[in-house]
C-alpha cells in the first residue's frame, strides 16, 4: 500500500480531481489504496452512475420519439436531448482517453529550477494556484444554481401537454403529464404517489450530476490553461533579470543587491542545496556545482551587491566581456529560460492532444442547440416560465462556450507578448550570447501557442464572437420567417 | 430609444470608467510630458520640435471643433426652447429642450422655468464631460501616433550621425556612441508601447459598450427615421445618426493611424544606415524590425481592433439589423 505522492499539477488541482471522482467520473489513480477490492468498488461506483444516467438519457429520448408529431415538442425535446449530449459525450470521452489525461496531469511532475529566479516561480506558481481555485468555486456556484433554479421552474407553470383535437382542427386538447424536471418516458406510471416522488428525485440526481459531468471537465481543462499562462509570466518577468545578469562590465552596473535578493538571505544556501541538486534534472553544466560551492564568496556578494569583485574569483575575460564564471551562470540562466518555455509548449500540447475532440464535439453540439434554441426564441411572447426556460437554456450554453474561449484568447495573448516583453527587457545591454539568445527567443514566439478543436478551429474570443453573431443572425433570420 | 437617452448612457459610462481610472489616466498624461516624450533636437533635429507643433495644431482644431458642435447643438436646443417660451403664454407651445416630466405639472409659471433650468444646467453638464473625454482619448492618441512618427524619424538617421562623427574624428570604433543611440531608440520604442497597453487597459471594455450601443442606435435610430413623414424630424434623426457615427469614426481613425505608424517605425528601421557597422548593431535593426511588425493597437474589449475595419462593420451590421426589423414591420 503506497501513499502516493501529490506533485505537480496533480496537487494543484487536487479538490476539482476529487470531485471528479465523487461525481463518478473514470477517474482511478491519484488514490492512496490501489488495493483489487478497493478498486472494483470504485469501478462499480462509477460504472452505477453510468448506467443511470444512460438510463434518464435513454427515457429523455424515448419521450423524444413518443411526442415527435407536434414541431414545438419536438424542438423543444431536441434541445433538452442536445443539453444532455455534452454530459454523455464527457463522459465516455474521459472513459476512452483518460490515458491522455493522466499524461497531460503529469507533464509538470518534474520542474527545473534555477536558484536565482525560485522566488519568482513560487509567486506565479501560488497565483495560479489561487487563480484555479477560484475558477473552481465559481463553476461550483453555477453549477448549484442552475440545478436548483430548473428544479424550482419544474414548480412554476402548467405541466400539460398541448394537442390539436383530432376531430377539430381549431380546438387544443392538453393532456396532463407528470410534473418532472425533464419531460420523459417511463415505464411505470408516475404520474403521482411514491413512483412521482421516486422518478423527481431520480431527476434531480440526473440534472445535478450531469452539470458537474460536464463543468468540471471543463473547469479542469481551464485550470490547465491558466497554469500554463501563468509559467508564461513568469518567463517573461524573469528575462529582465536575465538581461541584467548579463550585462558587460564596463557599459551597466545593474543593482545585484535587487538581482540576488532572497527572501531570507541567510536560506540561499539551502535553496541552492535543495532545489539545485535534487530537482535539477536538466543540469549538464557540472562547472556550475564549482560555481556555486564557491558560494561563501557569492554569499558575500549577496550583500554587498558590486558586480567587479567577481572578477577577483579567477577566470579570465571571456569573449562576451564576463568572467567565465559570470558566462556560465548566464548560460544556466538562459538553459533555464528555454527548457522551461519547451516545457510549457510540451505541455500545451499535451492539453491540445487530450481536450481537442471533446472541445469539436461540445462545439457541434452547442451549434445545433443554439441554432434550435434561436428558432424557440422567436415563440417567446411573455414574461412566462417558457421564457425563463429558453433564456436559461441559451445563457448556460453560451457561458459554457465563454468559460473556455475566454482562457484560451489569454494563452494567446499570454504567448505572443513574450516577444513584446523580450524587447522590453534591456536587451542592448546584454552580452552578444544573451541578445542572442532573445533574438531566437523573438523568433519563436511569433506563432502564438493556442488549443484547436481538433485543427477545425482555435478556441479564442473569437470563436465566442463568431458563435454569438450566428446566433443572432439566426434569431433574425427566423423572426423574418415567421 | 432615442438620442438623448442614448448620450445620457454613454456619457454616464465614460465618466465611470475615468473617474475610476483617473489616478492612471493623470499619469499617463504627466509621461507625455516628461522624457523621452519631449522633443530633443540633439536625437532628431529640428523635425521633432515641428512635429509636436504639427501634433498640438491638429488636437487643438479637433477639439475646437468637437466643442463648437456639441456647444452648438446644445445652445440651439436651449435658445429654441427659451423662444418658445418667450413668445408663447400658452403653455401648450411650451417645451422642455431634452423632453418632458410627467410626474410634475408644468402648466403653470415658476414650475417649468425650474425644470428648464435644471434642464439645461444638467445636459451643459453631460456635453462637457462626454466631449471632453472623447477629446482627451482622441488627442492622446494623436500624440502617440506622432511620437511614432518622431521614433521613425530617430531609427532612420540611426549610424548616420555616427558615420560623420567617424569622419571628423578619424576613429574607426564608434560602438559606443551606436550603443547610446541604440538604448535611446529602444527604450523609446518601448515606452511608447507602455503608453498604448496603458490606455488600452482603462479604455477596451468602454470602446466595446461605445461600439455595441453605437450599433443598436443606429439600426433603431434608422427604423425610426422610416416611420417619420415630416422632413424636419427626418433631418433631425439624420443629424444626429451623423454625430453618433462621427464620434465612432474619430476613434477608428486614431486607431488606424496608430496601427500604420508603428508598421513604419520598422520601414525606417530598414532605411537607416547600418550598413557597414558591427554585426551586433545591424542584429539590433533586425530586432527593431521584428517588434514594430507586431504593431500598436487599441481593441476593443479584445474582441475587435479599433479601425476602419471595425468601423465599417459596424455600419454594414446596422444596416442589416435595420433592414431586417423593416421587414418584421412590413409584414406585420
Amino acid at each position: 500500500m503506497m501513499k502516493f505522492k501529490k506533485a505537480g499539477l496533480v496537487a494543484d488541482l487536487f479538490p476539482n480531481i476529487r470531485l471528479m471522482q465523487t461525481s463518478g467520473h473514470f477517474m482511478f489513480n491519484y488514490h492512496s489504496e490501489t488495493t483489487g477490492a478497493v478498486h472494483g468498488l470504485r469501478v462499480l461506483y462509477s460504472s452505477v452512475h453510468l448506467v443511470l444516467v444512460m438510463a434518464q438519457f435513454g427515457f429523455t429520448f424515448g419521450n423524444l420519439v413518443q411526442e415527435s408529431d407536434d414541431v414545438n415538442d419536438l424542438a423543444a425535446n431536441t434541445i433538452t436531448v442536445l443539453f444532455f449530449t455534452h454530459t454523455l459525450t464527457k463522459y465516455l470521452y474521459f472513459a476512452i482517453r483518460s490515458k491522455l489525461f493522466y499524461r497531460t496531469l503529469g507533464i509538470w511532475n518534474q520542474a527545473n529550477s534555477h536558484p536565482l529566479f525560485v522566488e519568482s516561480n513560487n509567486r506565479y506558481h501560488a497565483l495560479s494556484l489561487k487563480k484555479m481555485r477560484q475558477l473552481l468555486i465559481i463553476v461550483l456556484t453555477a453549477t448549484i444554481f442552475s440545478a436548483s433554479s430548473w428544479t424550482t421552474i419544474t414548480f412554476f407553470g402548467e405541466s400539460v401537454r398541448v394537442r390539436k383535437d383530432p376531430e377539430n382542427e381549431n380546438i387544443t386538447v392538453s393532456t396532463e403529464i407528470p410534473r418532472l424536471l425533464i419531460k420523459s418516458w417511463y415505464p411505470w406510471d408516475a404520474m403521482s404517489g411514491l413512483p412521482h416522488l421516486l422518478s423527481l428525485i431520480y431527476q434531480v440526481y440526473y440534472v445535478f450530476f450531469s452539470m458537474c459531468h460536464a463543468n468540471l471537465l471543463d473547469s479542469l481543462f481551464c485550470s490547465w490553461l491558466i497554469f500554463a499562462c501563468e509559467q508564461l509570466m513568469h518567463l517573461k518577468e524573469i528575462l529582465k533579470p536575465l538581461m541584467e545578469l548579463s550585462a558587460t562590465l564596463d557599459t551597466y552596473v545593474p543593482k545585484t543587491a535587487d538581482l540576488f535578493r532572497a527572501p531570507s538571505a541567510n536560506s540561499q544556501d539551502n535553496l541552492v542545496d535543495n532545489d539545485f541538486n535534487e530537482k535539477n534534472n536538466h543540469n549538464d553544466d557540472l562547472d556550475l556545482r564549482g560555481i556555486y560551492s564557491t558560494r561563501q564568496e557569492l554569499g558575500a556578494h549577496y550583500r554587498s551587491g558590486a558586480l567587479q569583485t567577481f572578477n577577483s574569483g579567477g577566470g579570465g575575460i571571456g569573449p562576451n566581456g564576463l568572467t567565465k564564471k559570470q558566462e556560465l551562470m548566464v548560460r544556466s540562466a538562459i538553459k533555464y529560460w528555454v527548457e522551461r518555455h519547451k516545457h510549457v509548449v510540451r505541455l500545451v500540447t499535451a492539453i491540445g492532444d487530450s481536450y481537442g475532440i471533446a472541445l469539436l464535439l461540445h462545439m457541434l453540439t452547442s451549434t445545433i442547440m443554439l441554432t434550435l434554441l434561436a428558432y424557440q426564441a422567436t415563440k417567446i411572447d411573455g414574461v412566462n416560465p417558457y421564457a425563463f426556460s429558453v433564456i436559461g437554456y441559451l445563457l448556460y450554453a453560451l457561458g459554457q462556450v465563454f468559460h473556455f474561449c475566454i482562457f484560451g484568447n489569454r494563452l494567446i495573448e499570454e504567448s505572443s507578448s513574450v516577444m513584446e516583453a523580450a524587447y522590453s527587457c534591456h536587451w542592448y545591454d546584454g552580452s552578444e550570447e544573451a541578445k542572442t539568445f532573445v533574438q531566437i527567443v523573438c523568433q519563436q514566439c511569433q506563432k502564438a501557442m493556442s488549443i484547436s478543436g481538433a485543427k477545425f478551429f482555435t478556441i479564442s474570443l473569437d470563436l465566442f464572437a463568431s458563435v454569438l453573431g450566428a446566433v443572432v443572425t439566426y434569431f433574425m433570420v427566423l423572426i423574418q420567417l415567421k | 430609444m432615442n438620442y438623448i437617452d442614448f448620450i445620457i448612457f454613454i456619457g454616464f459610462c465614460k465618466t465611470i470608467v475615468v473617474l475610476r481610472n483617473k489616478i492612471q489616466f493623470a499619469q499617463i498624461m504627466n509621461k507625455l510630458h516628461r522624457e523621452p516624450f519631449l522633443p530633443d533636437p540633439k536625437r532628431g533635429g529640428k523635425i521633432e520640435e515641428k512635429l509636436i507643433k504639427k501634433c498640438v495644431w491638429i488636437t487643438t482644431v479637433q477639439t475646437s471643433i468637437y466643442w463648437l458642435c456639441g456647444g452648438c447643438s446644445v445652445l440651439g436646443t436651449i435658445l429654441y426652447s427659451l423662444f418658445e417660451r418667450l413668445t408663447h403664454s400658452d403653455y401648450h407651445y411650451w417645451q422642455l429642450p431634452y423632453g418632458p416630466l410627467t410626474f410634475v405639472n408644468m402648466t403653470y409659471s415658476p414650475n417649468f422655468e425650474i425644470v428648464w433650468c435644471y434642464q439645461c444646467v444638467s445636459f451643459c453638464l453631460v456635453a462637457v464631460t462626454y466631449t471632453s473625454i472623447d477629446s482627451l482619448v482622441a488627442a492622446i492618441l494623436a500624440h502617440t501616433c506622432y511620437q511614432f512618427k518622431i521614433l521613425q524619424n530617430c531609427v532612420r538617421s540611426y549610424g548616420k550621425t555616427d558615420h560623420e562623427t567617424k569622419k571628423v574624428e578619424n576613429t574607426t570604433d564608434s560602438s559606443s556612441g551606436l550603443q547610446a543611440t541604440l538604448k535611446r531608440i529602444v527604450d523609446y520604442h518601448t515606452a511608447i508601447f507602455d503608453v498604448i497597453e496603458e490606455m488600452e487597459a482603462i479604455f477596451n471594455k468602454l470602446l466595446l459598450t461605445q461600439f455595441t450601443g453605437t450599433l443598436c442606435y443606429l439600426c433603431i435610430c434608422a427604423y425610426q427615421a422610416t416611420e417619420v413623414i415630416d422632413a424636419a424630424r427626418l433631418l433631425r434623426h439624420l443629424l444626429e445618426a451623423v454625430c453618433i457615427i462621427l464620434q465612432v469614426l474619430l476613434i477608428c481613425y486614431w486607431g488606424e493611424q496608430l496601427y500604420s505608424e508603428s508598421e513604419k517605425v520598422g520601414f525606417a528601421a530598414y532605411e537607416s544606415h547600418f550598413i557597414g557597422t558591427k554585426f551586433s548593431f545591424q542584429k539590433s535593426i533586425a530586432f527593431i524590425i521584428r517588434r514594430s511588425q507586431n504593431p500598436a493597437q487599441l481593441t476593443a474589449g479584445k474582441f475587435a481592433v479599433v479601425g476602419f475595419l471595425t468601423f465599417a462593420w459596424i455600419l454594414r451590421t446596422s444596416y442589416s439589423a435595420f433592414f431586417m426589423l423593416r421587414q418584421v414591420k412590413m409584414k406585420q
